[in-house]
């Protein structure tokens, strides 16, 4: 349902791949290959050659900011533009948000404290419950819980895994260095060094 | 009528710049050099732009004229450019900021004297010169610091804008804070001259028709014309520039083009 076809950017790809709906697709690769880049290609946030599809429909028949809504790329860092992390959600919280706050560990209280004091660890649950509030179907997680300590990674990966679970359609693509985490979140595991292979288990140097 | 003032006259006002001037050097703060030099530049330039505007008004050549105005805008555009701390690789996008100044002080001119004041022929050099001064020294301005504002906004704030493509939002909408800020710095300056205009501040215009004997009820009424067109110009040209370099960041995909925008030096 949602495919890479020869997607390539100046540095990483050819890549070719098929997420099934429901599923996780974990990638690993040695650092500056280019993960990111894929999967900023596949948000269509750079340019690149090939071509991405979600459920049969290219990325050009999109409006961008369409696609970039269905198909949300996260960053391991990110940015808070408005005063209170509070100005970028919704006041007050939906049900759910508020569900997803306590779920990954988060005090609604933390969302009148001034953006720039987060700590990076609160700063990256908070940009993907950010993300998720809008509901996208496919989701690029680019180190998603490089800030977080073990606890907190099983959370995210909770979460992540309940939000796919809710809606046939959701898949994700979910970038880590964490080898543990690949085996741990991946329905398939990934190596990507010039192109997308699988992942051969644990003992390949990175 | 105005009283005239000689040479020597002006050597009075000389004698007491040169006389401020030691007495920086005396105190050691290094200014002395530049302030003489800007000095000299102001009085050689001004004595030039007398007797051109002087054999310019005796000619009464439409070419003359046209010649003028053409120098004194590649002037001001040229000032725009090197005013800023990036620019783009792209030469022809670095002509949005001069276009910009261009077609809102000539628009902004040809209102004034065509339809406002309604002299014939309109571009009756006396009246379109020191107009078209006005409105190009304060647009250029408004420009520069709105065009400087936006871009060392945007290379600064690169991945705030990725990040909010990447939530789904539109270009526009990525960069409205940044807009907004920018053509605020632009129009400030304006906003805070009409503010204490004639409380404070003797706008330069009114002043000198005063000077020359005009009424000062009518000199006001042409201060307030000016201030309002130069205004509409300022407000006008920042718009444009931040318009059209906004397009420029991002290609047809809506991506954000940030090497298309390069540091200088």
């Amino acid at each position: 349902m949602f495919q890479l076809n020869q997607l390539a950017t100046e540095q990483v790809g050819p890549c070719q791949l098929t997420l099934n709906p429901g599923e996780i697709v974990a990638i690993s690769g040695a650092s500056g290959i280019g993960k990111s880049l894929l999967l900023q290609a596949c948000a269509d946030l750079i340019p690149h050659r090939g071509e991405v599809r979600l459920n049969g429909v290219s990325a050009v028949d999109f409006g961008p900011s369409v696609w970039r809504r269905q198909v949300s790329y996260l960053g391991p860092t990110s940015c808070w533009w408005r005063y209170c992390a509070g100005d970028h959600f919704p006041s007050p919280l939906t049900p759910q948000l508020h569900s997803w706050f306590l779920q990954v560990g988060l005090k609604p209280a933390i969302l009148e404290q001034v953006a720039v004091t987060l700590s990076s660890g609160e700063r990256q649950r908070l940009a993907l419950l950010r993300l998720l509030q809008q509901g996208p179907t496919i989701l690029l997680l680019d180190e998603p819980t490089s800030f977080l300590d073990s606890a907190g990674k099983i959370l995210v990966e909770q979460l992540v895994q309940e939000y796919l679970a809710a809606d046939q359609q959701r898949a994700a693509i979910w970038v880590t260095h964490d080898l543990e985490q690949l085996e741990r979140v991946g329905d398939r595991a990934l190596w990507l060094a010039d192109q997308l292979t699988t992942w051969s288990g644990r003992g390949v140097s990175c | 009528m105005l009283v005239k003032l000689g040479y020597l006259d002006l050597s009075i006002a000389w004698f007491l710049l040169v006389g401020v001037t030691l007495l920086s050097i005396l105190m050691q703060l290094d200014v002395a050099k530049k302030v003489l030099i800007a000095a000299l530049r102001m009085v050689l330039q001004l004595l030039l732009v007398g007797q051109i505007l002087k054999s310019v008004f005796l000619l009464q050549s439409t070419w003359a004229l046209a010649g003028v105005i053409l120098v004194m805008t590649c002037f001001a555009a040229r000032e725009i450019i090197v005013r800023q701390d990036y620019h783009f690789l792209k030469r022809s996008t670095n002509l949005v900021g001069p276009v910009a100044l261009a077609i809102s002080t000539l628009v902004i001119t040809f209102i004034a004297l065509r339809l406002i004041i309604g002299i014939t022929p309109w571009y009756r050099p006396q009246y379109l010169i020191p107009i078209m001064g006005m409105a190009l020294g304060n647009t250029m301005n408004g420009i520069a610091i709105a065009l400087h504002r936006f871009l060392g906004q945007v290379d600064q704030k690169r991945g705030e804008i990725m990040e909010r493509l990447a939530l789904g939002e539109t270009p526009a909408l990525a960069l409205l804070d940044i807009r907004r800020e920018s053509i605020n710095a632009g129009i400030i300056p304006m906003i805070n001259m009409m503010s204490v205009a004639g409380i404070v501040a003797l706008p330069g215009m009114m002043t000198g028709q005063i000077l020359s004997g005009t009424s000062p009820v009518e000199a006001v009424k042409y201060q307030i014309m000016i201030i309002l067109l130069v205004a509409t110009s300022i407000g006008f040209g920042t718009m444009m520039v931040i318009h059209f370099t906004s397009k420029a960041l991002f290609d047809q995909r809506e991506r954000l083009c940030w090497e298309r925008l390069k540091p200088r030096g």
